[in-house]
Order: structure tokens, then sequence, then C-alpha cells
């Protein structure tokens, strides 16, 4: 494998970089990780033909979800591995979890990791049932927003709200205020109103959003979209669009379908960029890959050249980074993704189980990221271990035994602190958010009285419990486990460490 | 319950005959009814299990649903929510519980009962 650090050409590939206005056949050379000028190249530089493919900057997904309760366990595989060499965590976190996010995940990505944390301090809860409750925001810490984001220059994108509380529109409002403090576009998703019907305040965010802010899961098919009953576009969402609001895919596991998507489309309603919104709930279908949700739209009648601007250079603008991501001018890192697009009979489903038949689709081949090849994978992220998150209840998993002494020592105290606590998932219906808080806080407290560092901490809880490394928030990690067995779990790792030592 | 103490034992179920489901000849999965409740019944490995008929989340039905994990769990098409086949438990849906029924095949016949 060639040293980062040797030239690197790309040749014959049909580059599309709009960006730059560039389509056609070129070549384009890489050198200490970033895209270099063709001139003056060394007699030595390594060539790589990839004539017969198509070559574009890295693609940016503004819409995965790698940690939290919709997390994969292996973030890479919707990442690189799919050809998106950047990509937003999409509200798994909020200013209560955002440490435990960098814990886990900061620097631990081959593919680049921006949070767009969420308005509630937990993050998303992935339980729709309350992700509406007002009461779940609990706290907006202004001054802790400011210090995170001062402390974490360039890692918050935009800042998360679910404008479908069913307090009215003080949520979308209090995210709004919050975001114009952050300096962040603020990032609204406007589904999931089936679980509230009647409940109209995703309509609020056309009205509060400025130029630049972004609305996601646009075309879903739910109640509150952006249709009216005839199947035109609303006076208001297009005049939100007028003024500069950006529209988003996120196709989501609810929030694509193609009788809306048609709708729009044929007036002309088209999305300013396409994102995933890949989690555990769409990874085995029906999204699968940005690549798939991508041909959706050329499936609709968009051209390849404008879907690919849709997941470059318009995301690159969107986040405000058009200096490290979107195009390949040289001197930018040499984020590029090489794909094919495959003729044949392929069948695109949305997330209401109809399926449109398509003769083309688009195939990521290889990623470089920073000018590192990585030979995309799309049936990485399919591997159970990665999607399906299950409690290891038969059995201690693996990675128990490359547990510290210092990290048994804090389960056993931890274990003494929830001793404390009693906790019961029982049914959707009594589900107790604060428990979990309670739970969170109770975690902290032991971390911080055993001295002991964060990533440590948390992986000791989840290596007793999970065989495959999600990054979830630890609080609803703990809630969701049966409260007999997570004792006698904890106590049974730490104990069994003592008596060998 | 406090920790430590143990939960009163649970009469088992007495078992339905699935008269309406002929295992030689239906396909699987089938629709069943265990007395009162409507069910689906899977074939998993040697052997056969029942579900409700629709995903606890959002009521999707799930005849297409998927097996997973070596026929040890049932996966909704729709939202991926995956339950214990072999007591209904969430795997990553936690707080939502799905109804599974024994089902056993007995001289041609299938019989089933709730898992308590």
């Amino acid at each position: 494998m060639p040293s980062v650090n040797q030239v690197i050409v790309l040749k014959g590939a049909h580059v599309i970089d709009p960006g730059q206005g560039v389509d056609g056949i070129a070549d384009i050379a890489i050198e200490n990780g970033k895209i270099r000028s063709l001139d003056n190249l060394p007699a030595d530089a390594q060539t790589i033909d990839l004539t017969g493919s198509y070559l574009s900057p890295g693609w940016v997904d503004i819409h995965v979800h790698i940690y939290g309760t919709l997390g994969f366990a292996d973030p890479d595989s919707i990442g690189v591995y799919q050809g998106v060499t950047s990509y937003v965590e999409a509200g798994g976190p909020g200013i209560g979890t955002l440490d435990e996010f960098l814990a886990l995940l900061g620097g631990r990505t081959v593919t680049t990791l921006y949070a767009g944390p969420y308005l509630r301090p937990l993050g998303i809860l992935s339980l729709n049932f309350i992700e509406g409750d007002v009461r779940t925001i609990t706290n907006v810490p202004i001054a802790d927003w400011l210090d995170f984001k001062q402390a974490h220059p360039g890692l918050l994108r935009y800042l998360k709200v679910g404008a479908f509380s069913g307090y009215g529109y003080g949520p979308t409002k209090l995210a709004k205020g919050l975001a114009e403090i952050l300096g962040l576009p603020l990032y609204a998703h406007i589904g999931e109103h089936q679980l509230q019907p009647g409940n109209v305040s995703a309509y609020e965010i056309y009205k509060v959003s400025e130029a630049g802010d972004i609305v996601t899961h646009i075309y879903h098919g739910n109640e509150c979209g952006i249709l009216d009953r005839d199947g035109k576009v609303l006076p208001i969402v297009r005049s939100a669009k007028d003024r500069g609001v950006l529209f988003d895919v996120g196709f989501g596991g609810y929030n694509f379908s193609w009788r809306v998507a048609e709708k729009a489309y044929a007036q002309d309603f088209i999305p300013d960029i396409i994102s995933s919104d890949l989690q555990q709930f769409n990874v085995a279908g029906p999204a699968y890959s940005l690549a798939n949700v991508a041909t959706c739209f050329m499936k609709l009648g968009m051209s390849l050249q404008q879907v690919i601007e849709r997941v470059t250079i318009a995301p690159a603008r969107a986040l405000h980074m058009t200096d490290i991501a979107g195009t390949l001018k040289p001197g930018m890192p040499a984020d590029i993704t090489v794909f094919r697009l495959d003729s044949g009979a392929f069948a695109l489903s949305d997330t209401t189980n109809h399926t449109r038949e398509f003769d083309r689709r688009i195939v990521p081949t290889i990623a470089f990221k920073n000018g590192e090849r990585i030979d995309c994978d799309l049936a990485r992220c399919q591997d159970e271990r990665n999607w399906l998150l299950q409690i290891a209840e038969d059995h201690e998993p693996a990675a128990v035994k490359r547990l510290s002494a210092e990290q048994l020592g804090f389960l056993d105290a931890l274990a003494a602190k929830l001793a404390t606590i009693p906790w019961d998932v029982t049914s959707v219906e009594n589900f107790d958010y604060d428990k979990a808080l309670t739970l969170q806080a109770a975690f902290h407290q032991v971390r911080v009285q055993e001295g002991i560092a964060m990533r440590d901490a948390l992986t000791a809880v989840f290596d007793s419990f999970l065989d495959s490394p999600f990054s979830i928030q630890v609080g609803l990690f703990l809630m969701r486990l049966d409260r007999a067995f997570a004792l006698e779990r904890l106590r049974r790792v730490s104990g069994a460490r003592r008596l060998v030592a | 319950m406090s920790d430590g103490e143990t939960a009163a034992p649970v009469a088992e179920a007495e078992w339905e005959m699935l008269a309406e489901v002929d295992p030689s000849t239906t396909e699987f999965p089938a629709r069943a009814r265990c007395g009162e409740d409507p069910i689906l019944v899977f074939r998993v490995g040697d052997g056969f299990r029942g579900v409700e008929r629709s995903c606890p989340h959002q009521k999707r039905p799930l005849n297409d649903a998927f097996l997973q994990g070596g026929d040890k769990m049932i996966r909704c098409r729709w939202h991926s929510y995956t339950f214990r086949l072999s007591d209904g438990r969430a795997v990553n849906c936690p707080g939502y519980k799905l109804r599974v029924y024994e089902v056993k095949l007995e001289n041609g016949t299938l019989f089933a009962r709730p898992v308590t």
C-alpha cells in the first residue's frame, strides 16, 4: 500500500464535482492527504486507473445515527465503507451526553464525525411515545452549550429539534433561540406526527426558520407533511424554500414516501440535500445506504449530477464547511468517492412498503479519506451484530476479560450504587424517563468518586453486557436492562476478577 | 419487586388445538386462533412458534416479518423492531413486548398456548 505521502493520480474517471462545475473525464492527484494540482507530477507518482468509474468529492451525509439508541456497533460501516467520508450524528447526544458521545466516538472513526446535538439534554431517546413530551427537555443550560461549543470548535454543525411536540410551538422556538445563540443552523425533524393526530406543530418550523436552517424528513407520508390534502405543496412550505430554508431528505425509518416525493417532484419541489438517516431500524431495509437513497432521486427524475451535488457541495455549504469538504479543489482534504452506475432491474422501497422499479443503481466502490484508500463494502453494515443491539444475557462478553482492575473496581462501586435505585422497564406506557436521568447521574457520581476516565467507565459498563461495541447514553442503556440481571452481572464481573487477583 | 425476591409461579395455560392449520400443506406463517387470540404460526428450526399478528410498535402486520438470529427472534419488516420468540421481550425497543405462543405438533395436529 502506498504511503499517504506518495503522489497518487486517479486516472480516467468521469469526475463530477458540482462545486467546481466539473463534469467529464479528468485526472485527480493526491499528495500528503490532500488534493494536489496536476502540474509538475513526479515521475514516480502512483497511478490508479479508474476508467469506467465515476469520481466525486467524498460524500457528506448530514443525517446518520451512530450514537445512542439508534446507533451502530461499527460506525464506519455506514461511512467510508459506503463512500461517505463525512457524516453528522443527527441528535443522538444532547448537552447532557455530548461528553459521553465524545469519549466513546471522538477520533475513533475513519469517517469524519460531526455532531448535530438535540435540544433535549439526553439526546434522542428513540422512544417515540415520549419523544414529543416537552418535559423531557428538562433544561436548556445555555452557558454549558456555549462552553462546549467553544471547547470543541468545528464539532457542532447544527442544533436538532423534533418539531412534533404535543405542546405547541414552544420546543421549536426554544431550539431556534438556542441555535441562534450558538450560531448554528436549526435542524428540524418534521416526522412522527402519526403518533399525535391533529397536532400540527411542525408547520411552525416553516415560520421560524431562516435562510440556512434545515428541515428534514420532507417526504414523509404521515400527518403534517409538506403537501395539502389535494397533494399540492403547501404555500407556507414553498415560501420557506423561497427565502432560503433548506429541505433535506432524511429518508429514515418512517419518513420517505414515494407518493409524497413523486407529487412534490412533479411540482418542481426538489430537495436541497440528500441524507439517509441511517440507523439500526432501517439499514437492513429500506434505506440500506446513502447511495440507495440517492438512487431513489434518480428514479424521481434528477440527473446524476444533481444527485451528486446534493451529497457533496450542497451539504458542505449547508454545514458551512466548504473549506474542508464538498469539492476537489487543490489543497482540500483528499476525501473522494469512486462509484459505478450499474444497470439492471432494481427495486427501491420507501418506508411505507411501497416499491418502485429502476434500471440504474449508484454503487460506491472506493473511498479516499485524507488520501487513504478504503475499498467500499456495502455488506459490512448488514452484519446483524452491527445493528441489532442484543444484551448478552446468557454469557459474559469476551471483552470482560480485558477490563482493567480500575474498571472492575468502578463496576463494583457502580453495582453498590445502583442497588439503592429501583427501576423497572415494564411497558411502553410505564417507561420512566426521569429514572434514566437518575441512573445516568448515579453512573457519573460513581465515576467521579472513583476517579476513572469517562471512556474507561463507559466501556466497562458496555463491555459487561454487549458483545458488540455500541455507544449509547449510559442512563438509557442501564434503564433498558432488567435490574436484577444488571446487578448480578455487575457483581459477578467485578467479583470474579477480584477472586483471580 | 425488590432485589432478591422471587416471583410466585404462574400457572401454564391450556393447549389449544389449531384446527385450521394443516402443517403438511399450509404455507407458513399461517393465520390461526389460539382460543380467542388471533395468531401467526411460524416455522422455526425443526418446530413452530406463534406470535400475535401485529407488531406492538405501530400495529403493522407481522405476516411478512423476518426471523432473525437463528430463528430465535422476529423482526418486523416495517421498522425492524425485534422481539425474542422465547418470551416476547423486546430486543432493540425497550418497553415493548410481543405476545408469543408455544406451538407443538402432535399426531399431525398443531396445538398452541400463550407463553406466560
